[in-house]
């Protein structure tokens, strides 16, 4: 057990015949903190929308708590496995926030009571509780991504996915997305992240994937591959800044540890000026 | 249904190859489409459509990238036992087996098949830019030009959109296949209302884009290409109605052996 998804020798391809998967092999446990990168078109989104069986492999398995995703419902996915997509105008459809939360609770036919405790709470949560009587359609685009997020996060699943939560938030709101997540990860959730937002992942996750032309190219502690430039180049990734700080000074030579935060840089340099070696 | 909103876009999106239907000046390729679709409606004896079959066969083989089109096919023909069915049940109700209504069915369904796929052929070989510009030298105003090709341009974007929304709303526990009709017709306007919203915004967001871009400032735009009518598209044409305009003769001064 502990095995949340198991991905064996998936492939997709899309009727109009693009191969968007190549052979991914995965294993994701349960209460993991996942980040998953790579460039447009890598087959990011292609492979979340697997976990719930929005898409059933070409050829391969995908195993949601031990389940075959071909052998059952996306509702029935859906309600451990909850999913915040990429572009929040594609979900809206109700007259009011409240009801846009509420959609997710009502198919999965929760009482009423619980129902209002649990949208008022979710609300709160997101600084968009004063929203409640507005349309979603009169939201800024920051608080509908929070939206989007919220009506997922109401029906409390065991595996949470985010395609990019990041885009088009402010610093307050990025991080609060940030503490968010390192709340339900303290909850025992798994969380998965699908960004391009590489700083977001150094500071936050164990793990990290990186996607390449359908193909998994890494995968392992951020820590390794963010100062593997051979395979952040194949991703289409820079060097983030502290790894590029440390690349272009004398420090790395000096270095025990391989700093991925200001903070850590910061203690490591502290280190060596005290001349320990720059233990983290 | 979802999968055929999806193959919408197999049907009707051009993508460039190098084949000869390809090549050929959009407005020849109209009149062709213009004087098979006629065909198509006037023709009643079995055996002459299934010669235009043959002829529509024959150009895709010649013209046309064929896998694209046999992909395209498999969706129309999806569509179309649908519709067979409905149109079956239908005009042989009550009864249940009606051999007779069963064989005019599927000649009327044969017939809106060949329909669908003369379109399909036009539009897969046809660069929407290129129709414009045809459109706009036989005098239609540019921008009623432009609009009649954006809204074909769009037709797969919105089936598109359609998929998304589709999975946004599956994931949060919509269940389309539950419930009783009221129900379910009230679970679609889940789906619909942001259709509608997505392709309202997309409206405005290119509304403002192209006008930003100085569109319709000038009344005779030019265009990178020109098209150009040829020997080759005469020819061409020439040889593209002869068999329709035989088919069409034979339909009302038929031969009998
Ligand atoms: N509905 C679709 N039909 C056909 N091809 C698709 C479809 N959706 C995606 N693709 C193709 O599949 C490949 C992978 O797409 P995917 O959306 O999974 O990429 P991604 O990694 O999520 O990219 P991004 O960072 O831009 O979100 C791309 O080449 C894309 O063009
Ligand atoms: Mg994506």
């Amino acid at each position: 057990m502990g095995e949340a998804i198991e991905v064996r020798n998936l492939w997709y391809i899309y009727p109009n015949g693009v191969v968007a998967l190549k052979g991914i092999n995965l294993e994701i446990r349960l209460g993991e903190k996942v980040a998953i990168v790579g460039p447009n078109g890598a087959g990011k989104s292609t492979l979340i929308k697997h976990f719930n069986g929005l898409l059933k492999p070409t050829k391969g398995v995908v195993r949601v708590f031990g389940v075959d995703t071909r052998k059952t419902t996306v509702a029935t996915l859906a309600r451990r496995i909850g999913i915040v997509f990429q572009n929040p105008y594609h979900q809206f459809f109700s007259e009011k926030v409240w009801d846009e939360v509420a959609f997710a609770l009502k198919n999965f036919g929760f009482p009423e009571e619980t129902i209002r405790h649990r949208v008022t709470k979710v609300l709160r949560l997101f600084d968009l509780y004063d929203y409640a009587d507005r349309s979603p359609f009169t939201l800024s685009s920051g608080e509908m991504r929070r939206l989007a997020m919220a009506s997922i996060l109401a029906y409390d699943p065991d595996i949470i996915v985010f395609d990019e939560p990041t885009v088009g938030q402010d610093r307050f709101h990025k991080e609060k997305i940030r503490e968010y997540i390192k709340l339900l990860s303290s909850q025992g959730k798994t969380i998965i992240l699908v960004t391009h937002d590489i700083d977001f992942v150094v500071e936050e996750f164990d793990r990290l994937i990186v996607m390449s032309e359908g193909r998994i190219i890494a995968d392992g502690a951020p820590r390794e591959i963010l100062y593997n430039e051979e395979i952040l180049t194949k991703a289409s990734l820079i060097l983030p800044q502290i790894p590029r700080l440390v690349k272009y000074s004398e420090i790395p030579f000096l270095l025990k540890h391989k700093p991925l935060t200001e903070d850590e840089l910061l203690i490591a340099v502290l280190g060596i000026l005290r001349g320990d070696g720059g233990r983290c | 249904m979802l999968s055929l909103v999806s193959s919408v876009y197999e049907i009707f999106v051009f993508r460039k190859k190098a084949k000869l239907l390809y090549n050929i000046d959009p407005r020849v390729k109209m009149v062709q489409l213009i004087v098979t679709l006629i065909a198509i409606a006037l023709t009643t004896n079995l055996i002459l459509q299934l010669f235009i079959m043959a002829y529509l066969i024959a150009f895709t083989v010649i013209g046309a990238d064929v896998r694209r089109i046999l992909r395209s096919i498999r969706t129309i023909l999806k569509m179309l036992i649908m519709f067979y069915i409905i149109i079956y049940v239908v005009n042989a109700f009550p009864q249940i087996v009606n051999l007779n209504v069963a064989f005019q069915s599927l000649i009327a369904i044969f017939r809106f098949f060949m329909l669908i796929y003369s379109f399909s052929l036009f539009f897969t070989t046809t660069q929407l830019d290129d129709l414009a510009q045809s459109l706009c030298k036989l005098k239609v105003p540019y921008h009623i030009a432009f609009t009649l090709t954006l809204s074909v341009r769009f037709i797969p974007t919105v089936a598109k959109d359609f998929l998304t929304v589709y999975d946004s709303q599956r994931a949060r526990g919509l269940e389309m296949e539950k419930g009783s009709f009221l129900k379910r017709v009230k679970k679609f306007l889940a789906l619909l209302i942001p259709v509608f919203i997505v392709s309202f915004l997309r409206v405005d967001r290119i509304a403002e884009a192209l006008e930003s871009r100085a569109f319709g400032l000038v009344k005779n735009r030019t265009f990178l290409y020109e098209v150009k009518v040829g020997l080759k598209d005469i020819i061409f044409l020439v040889v593209a109605i002869t068999p329709l305009l035989t088919i069409l003769y034979l339909q009302y001064y038929p031969i009998y052996f």
